[in-house]
């Protein structure tokens, strides 16, 4: 049983209440929002009891802070909580700038608490798989990756703030980084970046519009294609997808959101037709990624994303958005 | 005279068949040297002979409703494409250095390049590439990918790795993601199949869209019978190899390069 303070919530400070509930119902939570009907929506749905930042920090019965606020506030919040002694999880991206997140991990060394980032892609079963199959060697060396992820803008966030690149990062740091570390995690470390984005090398911006492309080459000379995008148009009735496919040296692995969907449901009430596809399962990624924190700390384990790693995917992101800006191929040597 | 020989050759024999006044249909891509191409389409000139090149992907009707929609401006601007062409690794000439005049990029540039131009009335103006034998033990590239800059504005990738492997159950594909202000659109040329299980063949898939190969050849008949100027001609030949052998240059100097 622990005591958990949610800071944000927003999309994801429910997603994350909804996991913690689900792991242990009696967990204790805390939820910190400046917004005060946001607060009151986790209080009522997860019991949360609502509470200002410096509060939950002062309280001794509080062991895990978990960030879900948008990521331009996350050094801040994550390097005070790690101050007060507590264990932090904070979601992806760790920060936008290398600067920032370094000093959150060094926070994190000094004070002997556990430190993870929310990479949760490592637990999506279809991507646990790929690292499963590659062992296997089944399709043999993995050279070659492709993959997708993306739909309409995420016009959820408090602010717009994901519009903002100064808040956000744009497609590459937000939303390509869940690719970025799996692709990291799978084929090693990443030497060099081409790549472009609507947002940061196109004439034609449009506010909350963005398509990244990004072709890396790896250390050990495997390329990957990556494209992220927030560009598909709003209102959509299949708003987010991922696609990838893995080339190895004797087969091949792929998944598309699209192709691969257990129910497709279409409606017509009151003469409005609706449409969807899914794939409901009972395994919810989120929770285990938050399992997997909780029992680093209850075991004193190495958590499964720590602060270095994550530097190391946001250092990809921000070399895209370097190549993007300066038209030209960036080596990962030239981010730090 | 229709030059379906290896890449390399098809300037020797495009200069036999227009030096004896036969109208030609040359496969793709139309050399492997700039020179070799512009001498091609010089002398089909001078002798007066239509060149036509086999750019089978520019005859499929999606291909050309993606055209009219791009057109009729339901996709707003375009600002951003990504493109494969997928294969087999094919063996034969198509991986001796010379006869092929190179690999995978050789090979599988010229398609979605020729595409684009034709649905964005655009030029290739810029390249960036990288590529690799990563999957077989063959002299030539196995792998590639590229990212283009149009003289219309837009970046675009390209995949034209034989990355399929011997048991996928197709030959490869041709797509493109076309990205506008106020829509997009998903191309998958060859993806009207029908999927075949065998217990002694294994699966595979089996093609039922339109034959394109038929359509550019019904397309050869018309410019021979009508005289009229080929949908696909030797400047396409000549422009879509440009960005090939710019994605060589930029491979060997590591960096983005004119075409
Ligand atoms: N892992 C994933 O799949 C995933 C998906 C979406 C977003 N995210 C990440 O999660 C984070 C939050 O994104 P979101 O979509 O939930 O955003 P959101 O805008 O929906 O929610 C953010 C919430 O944080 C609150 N907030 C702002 N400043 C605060 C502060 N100082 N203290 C406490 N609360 C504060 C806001 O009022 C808002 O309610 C971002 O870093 C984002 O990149 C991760």
């Amino acid at each position: 049983m622990h005591s958990i303070a949610i800071l944000g919530a927003g999309m994801m400070g429910n997603v994350h209440a909804r996991a913690y509930k689900a792991i242990d119902q009696k967990n204790s939570l805390w939820i910190v929002d400046p917004v005060e009907s946001r607060a009151k929506a986790i209080s009522d749905k997860y019991g949360a009891t609502v509470a200002s930042f410096e509060e939950v920090l002062g309280k001794g019965g509080v062991d895990i802070v978990d960030i879900c606020t948008p990521t331009f506030t996350h050094r801040e919040l994550a390097v005070r909580a790690l101050e007060a002694g507590k264990h932090v999880f904070c979601e992806k991206p760790v920060a936008l700038k290398i600067e920032d997140a370094r000093a959150m991990d060094w926070a994190a060394k000094k004070s002997g608490r556990k430190f993870m980032v929310g990479h949760v892609v490592r637990f999506f079963p279809q991507y646990a798989r790929v690292g499963e199959l590659a062992a296997a060697g089944d399709v043999g060396e993995i050279v070659m990756a492709r993959v997708y992820r993306g739909g309409s803008f995420p016009s959820h966030g408090v602010g717009n703030w994901f519009a903002n690149t100064a808040k956000s990062g744009g497609v590459f740091v937000d939303l390509s980084i869940h690719d970025f570390d799996f692709l990291r995690k799978l084929l090693g470390p990443v030497k060099t970046v081409e790549a472009r984005s609507v947002a940061l090398s196109s004439e034609r911006k449009k506010d909350s519009f963005d398509h990244g492309m990004a072709i890396l080459r790896f250390e050990s000379g495997a390329l990957a294609h990556i494209e992220g995008s927030w560009a598909e148009p709003a209102g959509m009735p299949v708003n987010f997808g991922t696609f990838y496919e893995f080339v190895g040296t004797k087969g091949m692995i792929t998944n598309s959101y699209e192709r691969e969907t257990t129910l497709r449901l279409q409606t017509s009430i009151d003469g409005k037709p609706k449409y969807s596809q899914e794939n409901p399962a009972y395994f919810d990624p989120y929770t285990e990624e938050l399992k997997s924190f909780i029992l680093s700390i209850e075991e004193d384990r190495e958590v499964s994303v720590n602060g270095q790693e994550a530097i190391e995917s946001l250092r990809v992101a921000l070399a895209a958005n370097l190549s993007a800006e300066l038209l030209r191929p960036v080596e990962l040597s030239e981010v730090f | 005279m229709i030059v379906t020989s290896e890449n390399s050759t098809h300037r020797k024999f495009v200069e036999i068949a227009a030096g004896a006044g036969k109208h030609v249909l040359c496969e793709k891509p139309i050399a492997t040297t700039i020179e070799d191409a512009e001498a091609m389409i010089e002398i089909c000139r001078k002798n007066n002979v239509k060149l036509q090149m086999a750019f089978p992907v520019r005859y499929s009707a999606s291909v050309r409703k993606a055209r009219e929609i791009i057109a009729g401006g339901l996709l707003g601007e375009i600002v951003s494409l990504v493109g494969t062409n997928h294969g087999r690794m094919p063996g034969g000439w198509f991986i001796d250095p010379v006869l092929g005049g190179g690999g995978a990029v050789m090979d599988h540039t010229v398609h979605v390049v020729d595409i684009v131009r034709w649905l964005l009335n655009c030029e290739f103006t810029q390249v960036y590439a990288t590529y690799g034998t990563m999957i077989h033990d063959i002299p030539v590239e196995d792998c590639g990918l590229e990212m283009f800059k149009l003289s219309t504005g837009q970046y675009m990738t390209l995949d034209c790795s034989w990355s399929r492997p011997k048991a996928h159950p197709y030959w490869g594909d041709v797509t493109l993601h076309i990205v506008g202000t106020e829509g997009t659109l998903f191309l998958d040329v060859f993806n009207s199949k029908i999927e075949v299980y065998s217990n002694e063949k294994g699966g595979r898939w089996d093609n039922y869209g339109d034959n394109l190969d038929s359509l550019m050849i019904e397309e050869f008949l018309k410019v021979l019978r009508e005289g009229k100027e080929p949908f696909t001609d030797g400047n396409d030949g000549l422009q879509s190899l440009k960005a090939v052998t710019a994605a060589y240059k930029s491979f060997r100097e590591g960096k983005v390069v004119e075409i």
